[in-house]
């Protein structure tokens, strides 16, 4: 009879979620995936409590405190993706204020930079570059945006790529599961929240010689921010939200980055956000 | 094929916002986004479902003091593309 019971405080958004396992594996994945935003018990209740179960090798479980669905897994990197899709979803819920994009996030003197573009696209694989030319680490995807004061939260879990890096070597505690690599981003973390400077809406270009950055309209960026919103419809008149997408692209500087070589990428955003 | 006697009128569920010298159409059904510079939304904006092609190629003359030929081509190719992304009920 498995009687390993542990329980593992994240903090997250100022906001605290329970995980409790039921397996060392279970632990050491969540101390590795969410490491960076472990906390002791709070004094409040957790916002979010989670039970997460580990029968076998291909047994899994995940329920949620006052959800009555209980969601299964045949492998550690479905339930982590179950793990993280629902917590995603219910931080937003819990955060309504914020306006969540779906970008990485780093930080450079202070100031945050969003590299914003659709699943597939490179942030994962930017970001790792970035962090290794000198830019400082909030999140790989998601980036929550305080409204009243244009800041940016930090999320950081450890960095999710679908494939090694064709530059900078990844750490030997790097976590592999059957789809994703998870790195370890700890000692590159910068767990303030910043306020958001530039917008760099990403496309891969294989065909480009070098990377081509241009600054873009507020028109351009506001409807690249809001296509790439995950609760925009949240915010905003007319349950549209678009102004709130104008208001945003409006206050910070907007670029257009069509990427290749990825060294050469971040030496451009480094020598640009030092002269804006 | 539309002539000056079209009257434009835009179809419900869009959201139409000024940006500095554009212009942003939401159109929330189809979950696009469509983002027109400073002539084609105040051609946008004459597609009231009162105003028949010629009346906006008049219109488009007066506002940018260009000759009938050119405010022609310009309102039926801009007119013709909203048709297209369906934002002009035919």
């Amino acid at each position: 009879m498995n009687s390993y019971n542990k329980k593992i405080y994240l903090s997250i958004f100022n906001r605290y979620i329970l995980a409790q396992v039921n397996s060392e594996d279970l632990y050491k994945m969540i101390n590795h995936v969410y490491g960076a935003m472990i906390t002791h018990k709070p004094k409040c209740e957790p916002h979010l409590s989670y039970i997460l179960i580990k029968i076998d090798l291909d047994h899994m479980s995940i329920t949620r405190e006052g959800d009555s669905s209980k969601y299964f897994a045949s492998s550690l990197s479905e339930l982590l993706f179950l793990f993280e899709k629902d917590m995603t979803i219910e931080l937003q819920k819990i955060r309504s204020d914020l306006l969540f994009i779906h970008s990485a996030a780093l930080t450079i003197d202070g100031e945050a930079i969003l590299l914003v573009a659709p699943s597939g696209t490179g942030k994962s694989t930017t970001a790792w570059a970035m962090i290794n030319s000198g830019f400082s680490y909030l999140s790989d995807e998601l980036a929550p945006i305080d409204l009243n004061s244009l800041t940016v939260m930090p999320y950081p879990h450890a960095l999710c790529l679908k494939a090694i890096p064709p530059i900078f070597k990844l750490p030997d505690d790097t976590l592999y599961t059957s789809h994703t690599i998870h790195v370890p981003i700890n000692e590159f973390c910068d767990n303030n929240v910043r306020p958001l400077k530039a917008i760099f809406y990403l496309e891969f270009n294989a065909e480009s010689v070098k990377p081509e950055i241009h600054r873009v309209t507020t028109a351009e960026a506001a409807a690249n921010l809001y296509a790439n919103s995950l609760n925009i419809l949240a915010h905003g008149e007319n349950d549209s939200g678009l102004n709130v997408a104008i208001k945003v692209a409006g206050q910070v500087n907007n670029y257009k980055l069509k990427s290749n070589d990825l060294e050469k990428t971040c030496k451009e955003i480094k020598l640009l956000m030092n002269t804006i | 094929m539309i002539n000056t006697l079209f009257i434009p009128c835009l179809r419900d569920g869009l959201v139409f916002q000024e940006v500095e010298s554009e212009s942003l159409i939401l159109d929330k059904d189809k979950e696009l986004i469509h983002q027109l510079n400073e002539s084609a939304a105040y051609i946008f904006t004459c597609c009231n479902g009162e105003n028949n092609i010629q009346s906006i190629i008049d219109l488009v003359m007066e506002n940018y003091a260009i000759d009938k030929e050119t405010a022609s081509n310009d309102v039926f190719h801009v007119i013709s593309n909203f048709i297209k992304l369906n934002l002009i009920n035919e």
